[in-house]
């Protein structure tokens, strides 16, 4: 996993949902609502060990006041006969939640989440 | 009154043929087949929408009214009682009654059917009354009612990717 270009080696988990709400609406004199298609709406949330080399937490303060936008890429390889198919997928957003956690004796974690402003791309 | 199979598909498929092609929420005619209630059309006659206003000018079809609000006034004098808190009432008559048409628009064909042929017959209405029918299903309760169509408030709401909008008809009786 790579955020802007720089790799989180430690990353073990993510996940991302994203989609079009549907706003119902009532009708007089009917049970069948009508619908409409909403905004998209989309988050990535990334869990893993945190390393000192970590540079998540940069990513989530803003810029002469306005949050950057990130670009998160995951590299996936499936097994596929006859060989392995590598898909890279593209998140693009802003970071508006940071978390770390530690504990005493045991391993830092970090948690990031990811307010998507597009489709992630597959490729 | 469309009796056989045929004809009530055919009767369908006519009263489908008036809605907008530009509208999301148009029924199939899987749908129209399965559930005729949602053509708001009894017996197959009737105009498609949930309510209709027409006059000599045009027709103006609401396909998603959501709130057919009824105001009935009345005119009630006050008198008041030396040495009592409070007055009396006498009855002097109803006033005209209200009727406010609330819903959704979500075509650009209906936006231009209230923005353009409603306000058309608006101007008009003085010499071609604008008739209204408001129904509950398939049942008009409200039929071929004259009214007066007052301000008319289309108001978009942001968000989606169509023409999606609020309106407001608010509408008083001639008498």
């Amino acid at each position: 996993m790579k955020i802007d270009g720089d790799t989180i080696g430690l990353a073990d988990r993510y996940e991302a949902q994203w989609g079009y709400p549907v706003a119902k609406r009532p009708v007089f004199g009917s049970q069948i609502k009508i619908r409409g298609t909403q905004s998209y709406d989309g988050e990535l949330r990334v869990e893993g060990l945190y390393s000192t080399d970590n540079v998540v937490a940069s990513k989530a303060t803003p810029v002469t006041g306005v949050l950057p936008s990130v670009t998160v890429v995951v590299e996936e390889t499936d097994i596929q006969s006859p060989t392995p198919v590598k898909k890279t997928w593209t998140f693009v957003g802003q970071l508006p939640s940071f978390q770390k956690t530690g504990q005493a004796d045991q391993f830092a974690v970090f948690r990031m989440t990811l307010d998507l402003s597009a489709e992630p791309v597959c490729t | 009154m469309p009796k056989t199979e045929e004809e009530k598909i055919e009767a369908t498929l006519k009263i489908l043929e008036k809605w907008p092609e530009d509208c999301p929420n148009k029924p199939t005619l899987m749908q129209a087949l399965l559930d005729p209630n949602i053509l708001h059309s009894r017996d197959l006659l009737e105009d498609p929408g949930i309510a209709t206003l027409t006059s000599a000018l045009g027709t103006v079809e609401l396909y998603h009214l959501e709130v057919p609000r009824e105001l009935l006034p009345v005119k009630l004098e006050e008198s008041e009682i030396p040495g009592r808190h409070g007055d009396i009432r006498h009855y002097r008559g109803d006033k005209s009654p209200f009727l406010e048409l609330k819903g959704t628009l979500d075509s650009s064909s209906e936006y231009d059917a209230l923005k353009t042929t409603l306000v058309a017959m608006r101007r008009g209405q003085d010499a071609n009354p604008i008739s209204i029918t408001v129904r509950c299903g398939a049942s008009a309760y409200i039929n071929g009612i004259q009214y007066w169509v007052d301000e008319i408030e289309i108001e978009p709401e942001p968000g989606f990717g169509i023409m999606w909008a609020r309106y407001r008809i608010p509408c008083i009786k001639r008498d």
